[in-house]
Formats: structure tokens, sequence, C-alpha cells
């Protein structure tokens, strides 16, 4: 009995053996490997790159093919055993798959492939990678951040209502409620609970020659804010603003109050003041203006919501929905959202990791050549200073700078309207996986080309049936 | 081959084909003295003709433009392109009221109010439309957010700078003939100062008297003519003279532009198209009479074709200063001369006449596709983008993987070619269709083979200049879907799964995974890095190609296997 149940799990083996090193398998997979890999083009000239990769070549479907196809070599090789010399091409050529396949594994799992981009002058020691982080920092006083929570996470694969990301915060938790993966940011003012000394006002001007509205952000780092009409002029301004002789309304917020002050041309003194309050109407005196005030924020910022579109633009990036105490944020690839609770100050920040190199490098020079009366780039480099090195070092187009393991490459630059380049860029990678993949194609090469020379190592099998080049059944 | 007679009718043969040749070329070289003026355009030093050419194909459609005869209106007359290309700046109002742009896309006629029967329209016309400003404002504003245009958006395109075109032709800024002393942008003919200057007014005034003789007298061979017709070569060569020595060194080199002026008056591939389609007609000759000297002749005009290939190839090489194969052009020039090779290979082992055919028959559509079609396969010489400028691995990896199309395609003709028999009757042809099967399996692997390579080459390329050995580009991954679809096909083999009709089949149909990554990526995904190689068009005809064959081998399917149960 035992040796029956035996004999029915070896067969079993046996035939799942045979199927995993079968022929049959293999057409299987390479055509399966085609049709996921063709899918993939389609999704990335449908949405962009990195989509692309996501949904197909990264997927887990992807790894299955990638799985299948090893296994059907080695139960292949191990099949043919013991070897003989007319096997030398088919080993070469699968053994050349395996380390291939093997190598691209080394560089996933533990290669770096990211880009640094550098100001042309400025230095930069951070390359930027395509994995994202969710970061979030906490501060007391607005000067010194404390990382609260710190974690590499793939939003994209990551099922948010099944495996949450929850962060708790002193008066409540935080979580991630929903990934955009094509966002379009749209900014807004809106009111702030921070003591932030950035006040802003919605205001309308009508009269015979405008109907217009038009808002004024006085932001902390600025003096005051300015808005033209002709030769009017409206200033949302600070406490040390210093007026220009013109026909001008100044706007000032004092105690949580908003000033406001009529001055007419070549006047010191203003005509008009007073304190605003809610459906005022102020008469300029000049270019029969009346200007009404919208809204005011005495404490004011700017706030970006992602609206989630179906195909991806230049303008639209990745972004989050995070949930705090019931009210919804948007936190968009690289730009960071400030939370404010009762005491402190807390940063929500998603978006690349940076990987420090461990040195500075500093882009002091950079060059671009033309096409001969044409604004077409034909060469571009960059004078590179490294830090603890003497000279400086030329990148260009297909001539990389090798250190600390790391490969610089130039890849591209970034100009301003008037055609001067202003950001230099490299790509910057580690490929561990070299050596394997440079191997395996070696022995793939070597392995087809002596197929030419060893005639098909099934012939013995099916002798009867094959001629030199296969069956003769019509 | 191997009587001495054979060989002497051979050489006999091959000095006749030559002396017309050499016949016909200096016949077409008999144009305009002004074609051989160098000019700085589209980024490069070129011969005026080139770029008169370039320039009348992008604002007319046609390389050669035809004006109504002075005497009789209603009769047209072919001009010379570089002498209709100066009269632009000679007489720029006359050129506002004739109908000469040529505007295709029926929508964007539609949108402008024009008749979508008419061709041509004037500069005039399109200014008089009020939608002219506001359908170029809106592609401009889809340029600066950077999206992606739509075939509406690029026929605007098209059309804003044919009109841009008309206007540097007409104030005489696109023409730029003397190069600066200090910058490496030529002067424009209007920047011109002193002698310069005087000289190039007197090629105009030469100009005009032969233009006017040419409209005017009856008998266009006339001593004054000809006098006048010598007195504005002598021009054009004092003012090339003088040009040259504002600024020796960036001036163009003589030679070269000489080269490009026997390039496209030879026209090389026409007549390598041409050799090939009579090797192809030789070989159908031989096998309705059976009279071996046909057999001859096809394996000279073969090479006599692929004699005139190569050095059209020679040729482009000198002019471009690298290997000519980076655009879709070149690389539909390039296969039929692997298909050719790899044919000539193929049929010297197996003996079998298919081979070199197909080989024939392939190449000579090829090359008649890549001279029918210039919209969608630019022949002009551009110059290469940046990343494209490492002139080892560009040509490497590019050539072999092309290369491996060749193979692939002369294994399609091949499969064609079987599918008739098998049509006709399976087995009766039994014979036939194994030897050509043979040959179907040969270039399956040289195209494998070479592809491999072609693919690993690529993936070196590219992590030795961005640092990455495979990134899933589209190119690069349709290279390797087409090379896993003929690996299946080699296994498939191998269980049984594909037969003889199988091999003749796959050969046909995987051809189309080859056509995807040829052709498809870039005119029909149009992402990834490869974007240099860009561009629209043919895409319902090269569609069509695909499904037709598809249905045929559908069709030869069902024919062969009743045919095989009836017998």
């Amino acid at each position: 009995m035992k040796d029956l149940e035996n004999n029915k799990f070896l067969k079993f083996i046996e035939k799942s053996f045979d199927f995993m090193a079968s022929l049959k398998l293999a057409v299987i997979v390479i055509i399966s490997l085609g049709i996921v890999s063709a899918v993939g083009t389609i999704y990335e000239s449908m949405y962009d790159r990195v989509y692309a990769q996501k949904l197909v070549y990264h997927s887990l479907w992807m790894w299955m093919i990638m799985a299948a196809l090893a296994i059907n070599i080695t139960a292949v090789m191990i099949d043919r055993l013991p070897w003989k010399k007319h096997h030398l091409s088919f080993i070469l050529a699968h053994i050349g798959i395996l380390f291939l396949l093997a190598g691209s594994v080394v560089t996933f799992i533990s290669g770096l492939d990211g880009s640094m981009v550098f100001e042309i002058g400025g230095s930069n020691r951070f390359v930027q990678i395509q994995e994202d982080e969710f970061v979030v920092y906490t501060s007391l006083d607005g000067q010194k951040y404390r990382t609260i929570f710190q974690e590499k996470i793939d939003f994209f694969n990551r099922d948010l209502k099944s495996n949450p990301v929850k962060v708790k915060l002193k008066d409540g938790d935080l979580k991630v409620v929903d990934y955009i993966n094509f966002g379009l940011p749209d900014q807004k003012l809106v009111e702030s609970q921070d003591i932030t000394e950035s006040p802003a006002i919605q205001f309308l001007i009508e009269g015979s020659r405008a109907n217009q509205s038009s808002w004024l952000f006085k932001d902390k780092s600025k003096l005051f804010d300015n808005f033209q009409m002709g030769p009017a002029s409206f200033t949302l301004a600070g406490a040390d603003y210093k007026r220009v002789d013109g026909n001008e309304l100044v706007f000032k917020v004092i105690n949580n109050e908003l000033k406001y002050e009529v001055f007419k041309k070549g006047q010191d003194n203003p005509h008009i003041q007073g304190v605003w309050t809610r459906g005022d109407v102020i008469t300029t005196g000049w270019m029969d203006f009346k200007v009404r005030v919208l809204n005011f924020y005495p404490q004011a910022e700017e706030k970006i919501t992602f609206v989630a579109k179906d195909l991806p633009s230049a303008q639209t990036t990745t972004a989050l929905k995070v949930n705090y105490k019931g009210k919804i944020y948007d936190v968009g690839h690289n730009r960071p959202l400030k939370i404010f609770e009762s005491d402190r100050v807390n940063v929500v920040s998603y978006g690349s990791i940076r990987y420090d190199i461990g040195f500075d490098m500093q882009v002091v020079d950079f060059k671009v050549g033309k096409y001969q009366g044409t604004q077409r780039a034909m060469t571009y480099e960059s004078k590179v200073k490294v830090e603890g090195q003497k000279d400086p070092v030329i990148i260009s187009m297909n001539e990389p700078m090798k250190k600390a393991g790391l490969t610089f490459y130039q890849s591209s630059f970034q100009e301003d309207e008037a055609g001067n380049p202003t950001h230099s860029i490299f790509s910057v990678n580690k490929d561990p996986g070299r050596f394997l993949k440079y191997l395996g194609s070696l022995l793939i090469f070597l392995g087809i080309f002596m197929l030419f020379y060893f005639k098909d190592i099934y012939r013995e099998k099916y002798k009867k049936r094959f001629t030199d080049t296969g069956t003769t059944d019509l | 081959m191997k009587n001495d007679t054979k060989e002497i009718g051979l050489f006999k043969m091959s000095s006749f084909y030559l002396a017309i040749l050499y016949m016909f070329s200096n016949f077409a070289l008999a144009s305009s003295p002004l074609d051989q003026i160098p000019i700085q355009d589209r980024g490069r030093v070129k011969p005026f003709i080139s770029f008169a050419h370039e320039t009348l194909y992008l604002i007319h459609g046609s390389k050669n433009i035809k004006l109504p005869d002075s005497k009789d209106k209603t009769k047209k007359v072919k001009r010379e392109a570089s002498e209709v290309i100066l009269t632009f700046m000679l007489a720029p109002e006359q050129w506002e009221s004739t109908p000469l742009i040529r505007l295709d896309h029926l929508e964007l006629k539609k949108a402008l109010g024009f008749k979508s029967e008419d061709k041509f329209f004037s500069v005039q016309d399109l200014f008089k439309s009020t939608s002219l400003g506001t359908l170029m404002q809106q592609m401009a504003t889809k340029v600066e957010r950077k999206e992606k245009l739509n075939p509406f958006d690029q026929a605007v395109q098209k059309l804003e700078s044919q009109l841009g075109y008309v206007r540097l032709l007409q104030s005489g800024d696109a023409l730029r003939l003397v190069p600066s002393k200090t910058e490496s942008t030529w002067l424009s003919v209007n920047q011109l100062e002193g002698p310069v200057k005087d000289k190039f007014t007197d090629v105009l005034k030469s100009l005009i008297k032969v233009i006017s003789d040419k409209m005017s007298s009856e008998n266009k061979k006339s001593e004054a003519n000809k006098l006048n017709e010598t007195d504005l070569n002598q021009q054009v060569l004092a003012f090339i003279e003088l040009a040259k020595n504002e600024n020796p060194s960036s001036y163009a080199n003589i030679k070269t532009i000489k080269t490009e002026l026997h390039y496209s008056f030879l026209k090389p591939f026409f007549w390598a198209a041409l050799f090939y389609f009579l090797a192809f007609l030789s070989m159908t000759l031989f096998w309705v009479f059976s009279q071996t000297k046909f057999v001859t002749l096809c394996w000279s005009f073969t090479f006599l074709g692929l004699g005139m290939h190569i050095y059209g190839f020679i040729l482009r090489s000198i002019i471009s200063g690298r290997a000519p194969v980076t655009n879709m052009y070149e690389t539909v020039v390039w296969v039929p001369l692997g298909a050719i090779i790899f044919g000539i290979g193929i049929e010297y082992f197996k003996k079998n006449k298919f081979t070199l055919l197909g080989a024939n028959f392939g190449a000579f559509l090829c090359l008649l596709l890549a001279d029918m079609a210039p919209a969608v396969l630019d022949p002009t010489i551009q110059p290469l983008e940046a990343v494209l400028r490492s002139n080892f691995w560009l040509s490497t990896h590019v050539t072999i993987i092309v290369i491996s199309y060749a193979a692939f395609f002369l294994a399609f003709v091949l499969g064609d070619i079987n599918l008739v028999y098998f049509i006709l009757d399976p087995k009766k042809w039994a014979k036939q269709i194994r030897t050509i099967n043979d040959s179907i399996y040969r270039a399956i692997q040289i195209g494998i083979l070479l592809l491999g390579i072609g693919i690993v080459l690529g993936g070196i390329w590219a992590d030795y200049s961005w640092g990455r050995f495979w990134g899933w580009d589209p190119k690069e991954t349709w290279a390797l879907i087409a090379l896993l679809g003929y690996i299946a096909v080699l296994h498939a083999r191998l269980v049984g799964w594909v037969k003889q009709f199988g091999m003749s089949a796959t050969a046909v149909a995987s051809f189309s995974l080859v056509i995807m990554a040829w052709y498809g990526v870039n005119y029909v995904l149009g992402a990834g890095l490869h974007s240099y190689g860009f561009g629209a068009g043919g895409v319902e005809y090269v569609t069509g190609f695909v499904v037709i064959h598809l249905l045929f081998i559908g069709m030869a399917y069902l024919i062969k296997e009743r045919k095989l149960k009836i017998k």
C-alpha cells in the first residue's frame, strides 16, 4: 500500500518535472513573455513610462513569467544530463539566459538608478531615485523638526483600505486615504490657523474702464504684494512698506484688522482712510474706481489640491489624499504639506527617496554645442568639481564619470526661455548585476552561434520524423 | 559561371549596362549651374540643389514645380528647382498669389474654409482665412504645454513651417550662402557686404537672363542662350570662390558637395531597384522556359543591383559622415541590401533558385517603397540628435538589428511564395515547398543570431551612455518581442506544433512583429527614448499590408487542408 502511494507520488513528481522541462512550456512561456511585454509598450504609449513599469514590467505577472522561464530552463538542462558534446551550444545559450535573469534580479534588488539635478554653478550631493518614501516631521517652534514617521511605501501597489498607512499625531490620526496617478495641481489661497504673518485679500475693482477681481497675498518673505492696473496701484503692505508716488490704494493688516489708505498722485498723505468691514465700498477718487473687498484672511496659505485625470500630461504628478480629523488634504509628489495642531506644526512629505552619495559635487560650467546655424543641440558637457579631487572632471554624453562605485552620466539639461542652459541633469547608476548580464549575453551569443554548427539536438530523438529542418508533414 | 564563355558574356553584359548607366548619369547632370552653390541649411552645408529640392518639397509637396507658360497660360512648364527657389527673392509679390502651398489634411482645409478637392493654396488665400491665426495659436499653446500633438495639430504645424519657409525665401533670410568670419551661422544673402554682395547681384542678373530665355524663346538651344548659360556658370563659380575666401576653414568641402550632387542626380537606389527587378524577371523566365541562361542573367543583374546599392550607401556615408542607418528611410533602403546578401549566400549553398528570386523581388519592392513615399520615409540627410553621436555603437547596434530584419524579410518573402504553392497544390509541389522551407529556416536562424547580438549590443550601448542595460524602452522591447516570436517558432517546430505549412505561415506571420518593431513603434506608439526616428503617416497602408497577409495565411490554410483531404 505504501509502495503504491509512493509510486503515485513519484509518478506525479516525474510528470510535473517532465512538464517543467518540456518544450511546450517553453513555447507557452516565450509567447506569454512576448504578449505581456507588448501590453507594456501599449500602456507606455497611452500613459507614461513609470506607469507602464509599475503596471506591467515590474508586476507580479512579469515576475511569474520570469520564474517560469528560469524553472523551465533549469529543468530542461537537468533533463539532458549527462551532457554530451553536441549539447554545448544548447547549454551555453540557456545558461546564458539564466545568468541574464540572475543579473537582472541583482540589479533590481541592489542596484541604484536615479538622477541628480544641478543648477549650473550649484552643488548637490543627493541622488533622487524612483522609489518613494512617506515621511512626517513635527516641530514645536517651526525651526527644529523631528522625524516621527518614515517608511518606503509603494503606494501604487498598496491597497490602502486593507493595509492603511496611519501616523499618530498629537491631536489625532493622519491616514492616507487615496493615491492619484495623474493629479493636476490646482493652487488656491485659503485661511490658515498658523500664525504666519501672511495675510491675503481678494478684491473687486469696478468702474467704467474695469471690472476685475484679483488676489493679493503677502507671505512672510515679502514686504508687500502689489497689483497694477494702468497708472493705478493696489498694495497689500507690511509694516515696513515704503510707498512710491502715484495713485495707490494701500491695505495693511494691523491686529487682524484690515486698514486701507487711498493716495492721489503727488500727495504724501492719504485723502481717504479707514478700517474695512464687510460690505464696505472704497471709492478711490481716481479713474472712477470702486473697490470692494471680497475676502480677507488675516492668516493665509496656498493650498494645492490635485484633480485626478485619466491621462498624464507635463503638469500632472502623483499625489496622496490624507485624512486628518475628518478633513481631506492633498500631498503632491515632492510637495510637502503642513498640518497645524494646538502647539505644533507637522510636515507631511511624500516624494522620491534621496540617497546621499557621500561627497559634494559642483557643476562649475556647462557647454552646449549646436549644429551649425541652428538651435539643435549637437553635444553637451558639464565641468564638475568633486569634493576631495583637485582637478575638475568633464562629464559629457557617452563619456561618464566613475566614482565610489557609482557612474555619472550626462543625461540632459534644462534651459530658460532665451535658450540659455540653467540646469544640468545626470543620471546616476550603480549596477552590481552588470557582470552577470554581460556574461550571460556572451554565453547566449556563443550558444546561438554554435547552433549553426551543431545540428539539431532533438534529431536523435525524433530521427524518423525530421529532415534537416524539421518534420516533412505538410 | 564555370566556363570562360559565360564569364565573357557576363563581362560584356556588365559593361553594357554600366555604359547605359554612365549615359544616364551624364544626362541627369545637365541642369542648372546654381545647383552646386554650397548653402547652410537645417544644420549642415549642402549643395543648393538639395536645399531647393527639400524646401520645394516641404512647401509644394514635390521636388519640381510646374508654372504656367508665359505665352499659353493653359500650358504648364516644368522649371528647375534651384532657379525657382531664387525667384522667390527676385519677385516676392508674384509668389504671394501663386497657388503654391500644398495642403493635404482634409479637416484642416475645412477649418480654413477651403474646398476639400483643392490641393494648392496661395499665401494670400491662407492669410484671407480668418481661422488661421487662431489655429496656429492653439497649436503653439499645446507645444508650450508639451501636450501630445494629434494629426490635426501636426498639419497646422506643417502649414506654419511652410508659410515660414516662403517668408524666409522671399526675404532671402533662408539663403545662407557665405560663411561668417566670426560665428558658426553663415550670412544670409541680405546680410552680405562688399564684393561678395556685388558678385551675388551679378549671379542674380545672369539668372534673370537665363530664366527669361527659357520663358520666351522657342529655340531653347540658340547661341545667345548658351552664352547666357555659360555666363551664369562663370558668375556662380566666381561667387563660390569669393564666398570661400570669406572664411575658408568653415566653408564647404567642395568634394563632398560634388559627391552630393552626383548622388542626387545618379539616384543609385533607383538603379539598384531596377536591376533587382530585372533579376527577378530573369529568374521568373527561367521557371517558365527552364533555360539556364536566364539564371546567369539573374545572377548578373543581382550583382549589378548590389553594386549600385552599395555604391549608393558609400556616397550617402561620405555625404553625411556617418553610417547611413539612422532613420526610417535609410533602414528601408538598408534592409533590401541585407536581404540580397543573405539571398546570395543561401542560394549559393542551397541552389534552389527560389531564394534569389525571393530576395530580388523583396529588395525591389522595398526600394520602390522607399522611393514612392517621401512624405513618410524622408530621404533627406539630416543631422543627428546629440545622444546618437557616439558613432561606433550607433552604427553597430542599429546596423545589426536592421540587417536581422533583412533576414526575416527574406524569410517572409519566401514564406509568401511557399503559401502560393500550398494554394496551388501542396502534394504536387511538396519538394519545392521543402526546399523553400529550408531557406526560410536558414534565414530565420541568421535573423535570430543577428537580432540577438543586436539587442545585446543595444543594451551595452544603453548601459554605456545611460547606465541602463535594459529599460523596457518600446523600441528595444519590440525588438525583443520579435526575437521571442521567432524563437517560439523554432521551439514549436521541435515539438511538432510547426510543420511544413507552419514554417511558411509563421515566417509570414512573425514578420508582423518585425514590422511593429521597425515601423510601428515609431509611427504608431510614438513613445520612448528612441524618439529621434519618430514620424507619421502610412499607418493605414501598413496595417492593411499586415492584415492582408494574415488573411492570406488563413486562406492558404483552408485551401491546403481541403486539397490534402481530397487526394
